[in-house]
């Protein structure tokens, strides 16, 4: 039971650390602080949203699909940041002009 | 080894020759090369989750080039390993459904965009190790106007530094 338990975790800590490293691949921030609050949203974010996933796309509780549920909740959280991101700081911009 | 891998070791051997002046091009297609060989031989011994395992070389070398790149022609580089990771993402989702059409990446499509995207890499730093070389001859028999000499500086451009810098390189 316990052994199942450390494998489940493992898998669901492979999945945001995959899920975040893949969205820093795609979606880098533009400084040290965006990076850690992006890091910190979506560690949180992806272990809070990766059963939902689960849930939601009816996916079986093998190591495959947690890992794919938690790294798509990680990658959605800090994509989501970014993107809220960028539109304050473009409506910053206009507001500016 | 068949003889796409075979060309395709042939090509980063062209690419790193005609870069040799550029040291950082003899790195990126050294981690390149790494991250073919790998994923070929973690496929040649019959392990689990190859898409996934290329997925991981494409993304190591994408943020190694991300956290280390200095120049133009490195963000490029950079972009055609964000491509490549994409790639190897799509066929890992495997059927995908937009507006009623399924989209699958069949196994052969997924390996010639692969191969499409190492090649476009090595083009890139054989163009731009090329393109130094010339410079060199040019800039010491200059007589007159050379039409290659306005491809080569924009090409040449492709040297300046970078726009945007890596995260850790930033003040805040």
């Amino acid at each position: 039971m316990i052994i199942e338990n450390v494998g489940e975790i493992i898998a669901k800590v492979t999945g945001v650390i995959a899920g975040t490293a893949l969205a820093l691949v795609f979606n880098p921030p533009d400084s040290r602080r965006g990076f850690f609050q992006r890091s910190f949203v979506a560690i949180v974010f992806g272990l809070v949203f990766g059963p939902v996933f689960i849930w939601k796309f009816e996916m079986p509780m093998t190591a495959e699909y947690i890992v794919v549920a938690f790294a798509a909740a990680a990658f959605l959280s800090w994509s989501t940041l970014s993107v809220a991101a960028a539109a304050v700081e473009k409506i910053g911009i206009k507001k500016d002009k | 080894m068949n003889e796409f891998q075979i060309a395709l070791l042939i090509g980063a051997v062209a690419a790193s020759l005609l870069s040799m002046q550029l040291p950082r091009a003899q790195l990126w297609v050294l981690t390149m090369t790494a991250a073919f060989v790998f994923p070929t031989i973690w496929q040649r011994a019959d392990l689990p989750f190859h898409p996934a395992f290329t997925l991981g070389c494409d993304a190591g070398v994408c943020l190694a080039i991300y956290f280390f790149g200095r120049e133009k022609w490195e963000v490029g580089l950079y972009r055609i390993f964000q491509a490549s990771v994409l790639t190897s993402l799509l066929f890992l989702a495997g059927p995908i459904e937009v507006f009623g059409t399924v989209f699958l990446m069949g196994n052969y499509v997924y390996v010639a965009m692969l191969e499409f995207w190492n090649w476009l890499a090595l083009l890139v730093i054989g163009g731009v190790g090329l393109s130094e070389i010339l410079k060199g001859r040019v800039h010491e028999n200059s007589s007159g106007h050379w039409w290659g000499a306005d491809l080569l500086g924009s090409v040449s451009a492709w040297r300046t530094s970078r726009q945007a810098q890596p995260f850790h390189k930033m003040s805040k």
